[in-house]
């Protein structure tokens, strides 16, 4: 697979991981270590920049993994440009753009996020959006020189996989930019069956935080999301609608 | 009864009462649930069916808030009250001390609650528009605003105009309790008072909702009247809030009358399982909206609560206004409390039940 470069930065893990939900900023600190991300996302709303002792901040080695803000609480393009530039003052300068106005599903409010997401690029944020599978979209925030599109698998934390697969593949097929996929992957399979897809990363959360073993959960993602690149990168054989043996007669026709 | 619902008490409480087993377990297979679902699971019939229903409950805890429990604390900011609410201590016919903190005694209550480790606040107030003005308040919430990271408010109904002036100001979330959705019982227990007025009680939550409060906090008095047919209308409500106020989160409060001064006796006292299955019920039919368990509640309830239902608990609650500054302060409390443990004690308890304790869940700059 192309190597994965966000701004300038590349990264070798394709599974980033949120920070939400976990029990405890000791199995934070394992699940990130286990799953081998290089990105993290934290909630303005969770952190406390101004306490050196913040419980999910001092769970992340920042040497090892980036920590992105997110902008989540927003319920519109001005709230989330505040929580941008807080960010910003505390040093961070990448923003997951968020802007879910409704409680209920979580779903991310179109057009204060292409609002939101021009002003915050002309800033010079690097701007990450979490979107709807909406593949017109996906091109106008390409348009206003946002750095991913982030579209959802199925609403936040509903661990449903991909159950907007046909446009996903629509918004990858169409992409110039690194496409992460972001809420509903509920399971490894479903990261790996996004890898497969196309997706440059995925982004897990409430799967690895709210499992039994926050730990192994994360391990078993980290090895999905590798195997599938492997996968791909191995070039996988067409897939067919009639039979192929897998020790075919004509290779043996001469003894006959 | 909820007025504006196409069903009547009698039918309402009729289905409740005939509702089998197997309509339960219905319920109880389904992904999504409505209102004829909640009529199932507060039903006699699902009392047997309550282990299920504990273990649904639990997943969409799990599903929703992960192992996280927030936490935070009530200011009382005046018990003056020119209502007459026959089972509240701060009642105009009782005659003990009143008194409205200034708004530096609130600084010096606010600064005794930071000291507790807390970071978020719940403002209350009894209704008295002589002391406790719109601006007086706003005045109040800009300047905890300071301190604490989310901020809201149980008082007395305002207009949306006034609601909008206090969320611009800081307010984040809204409670109010309709106390009970019997109309002729909220008459007999309300004989004087702006809050006779039934209807503008139940209306007011909406002006909340039109102002943009992002948290519309419902409930009833639990022990006035028959909790079947409270949980009716309480969801009928909340239902009706969700679908007009798509932006604003719903949250259930379970307030269950604890003795006061007055000598007050509940006449339909609740159970700890009914309550238990009431709340199980509301989980599992609003699995996105948030729920709360005072201290009104034992310790071991709201711990064996905060695993299926609660997300959100109040810690070290005073019921007196000054109460922090002053812990000698006698002054006539709203209620009794049946959990007096400390924030720490509270936060290492529910520690130990696995659950993440989580203070900051806002912040100042939103």
């Amino acid at each position: 697979m192309k190597a994965l470069k966000i701004a300038d930065t590349e990264f070798k893990s394709r599974l980033f991981l949120g920070t939400g939900k976990f029990s405890s900023s000791e199995a934070l600190k394992r699940a990130i270590a286990a799953s081998k991300t290089e990105l993290v996302t934290v909630s303005l709303t969770r952190v406390d920049f101004e306490n050196n002792e913040d419980d999910i901040l001092s769970a992340i080695d920042s040497s090892k993994v980036k920590i992105m803000l997110n902008t989540s609480g927003a319920r519109d393009a001005e709230e989330a440009i505040r929580i941008a530039e807080f960010g910003r003052a505390a040093g961070n300068n990448w923003i997951k753009l968020e802007i879910h106005p409704d409680p209920t599903y979580l779903l991310p409010d179109p057009i204060e996020t292409l609002k939101a997401a021009e002003i915050l690029v002309n800033k010079g944020f690097i701007v990450l959006p979490y979107i709807n599978a909406d593949p017109v979209l996906a091109k106008r925030l390409e348009d206003v020189g946002v750095h991913t599109v982030m579209p959802l698998g199925a609403p936040i934390g509903s661990n449903q996989g991909l159950k907007t697969e046909t446009m996903l593949r629509i918004i990858i097929e169409q992409s110039t930019i690194p496409v992460i996929i972001d809420a509903g992957i509920g399971l490894p399979s479903h990261a790996a069956a996004a890898i497969e897809l196309g997706a440059d990363a995925v982004l897990v959360n409430t799967a690895i935080a709210s499992a039994d073993n926050p730990e192994n959960m994360a391990a078993a993602f980290a090895m999905a999301v590798r195997s599938a690149e492997l996968g791909i990168d191995s070039g996988p054989a067409s897939a067919s609608l009639t039979a192929s043996s897998t020790s075919p007669r004509n290779t043996f026709k001469d003894l006959f | 009864m909820l007025p504006y619902l196409k069903q009547t008490e009698e039918q309402i409480t009729t289905y409740i009462a005939g509702v089998s087993t197997e309509t339960v377990k219905s319920s109880l297979r389904k992904e999504r649930r409505d209102f004829q679902d909640l009529l199932n699971l507060i039903s006699p019939a699902a009392e047997q069916e309550i282990e299920q229903m504990r273990s649904i409950a639990v997943a969409y805890r799990k599903m929703h808030y992960g192992k996280a429990v927030r936490l935070y604390t009530p200011l009382y900011i005046s018990n003056k009250c020119v209502n007459s609410c026959a089972y509240c201590d701060f009642s105009i016919k009782n005659k003990s001390p009143r008194k409205t903190l200034t708004l530096d005694e609130i600084i010096k209550e606010a600064k005794a609650i930071k000291a507790l480790g807390m970071d978020s606040l719940l403002l209350v107030a009894g209704e008295d528009p002589k002391s406790m003005s719109i601006e007086f308040l706003e005045q109040v919430v800009k300047e905890m605003k300071k301190y604490f990271s989310y901020l809201s408010i149980e008082i007395f109904p305002l207009d949306t105009e006034g609601y909008k002036r206090l969320a611009d100001a800081g307010v984040e979330g809204l409670t109010l309790y309709q106390e009970t959705y019997n109309q002729e019982l909220y008459l007999e227990l309300h004989p004087a008072g702006p809050k006779r007025d039934y209807l503008s009680r139940v209306d007011a939550i909406a002006h909340g909702g039109k102002a943009g409060i992002r948290t519309l906090g419902v409930g009833f008095l639990l022990g006035l009247y028959d909790w079947r047919s409270e949980s009716a209308s309480l969801a009928a409500h909340a239902i009706w809030l969700r679908k007009h106020f798509w932006k604003s989160k719903i949250q259930f409060s379970f307030p269950r009358i604890t003795p006061v001064g007055t000598g007050f006796q509940a006449p339909a006292p609740v159970s700890d399982e009914e309550l238990e299955q009431m709340m199980l019920a509301f989980r599992i039919v609003f699995p996105e909206a948030d729920m709360t368990i005072s201290t009104r509640e034992s310790g071991k309830f709201r711990d064996k609560t905060a695993l299926s239902c609660a997300g959100l608990l109040s810690a070290e609650s005073r019921v007196t206004p000054g109460g922090y500054a002053d812990a000698e302060d006698k002054d006539v409390g709203q209620f009794m409390l049946n959990d007096t443990r400390s924030a720490e004690q509270i936060k290492d308890d529910l520690k130990k039940s696995g659950l993440e304790i989580v203070i900051k869940y806002w912040d100042k700059c939103i």
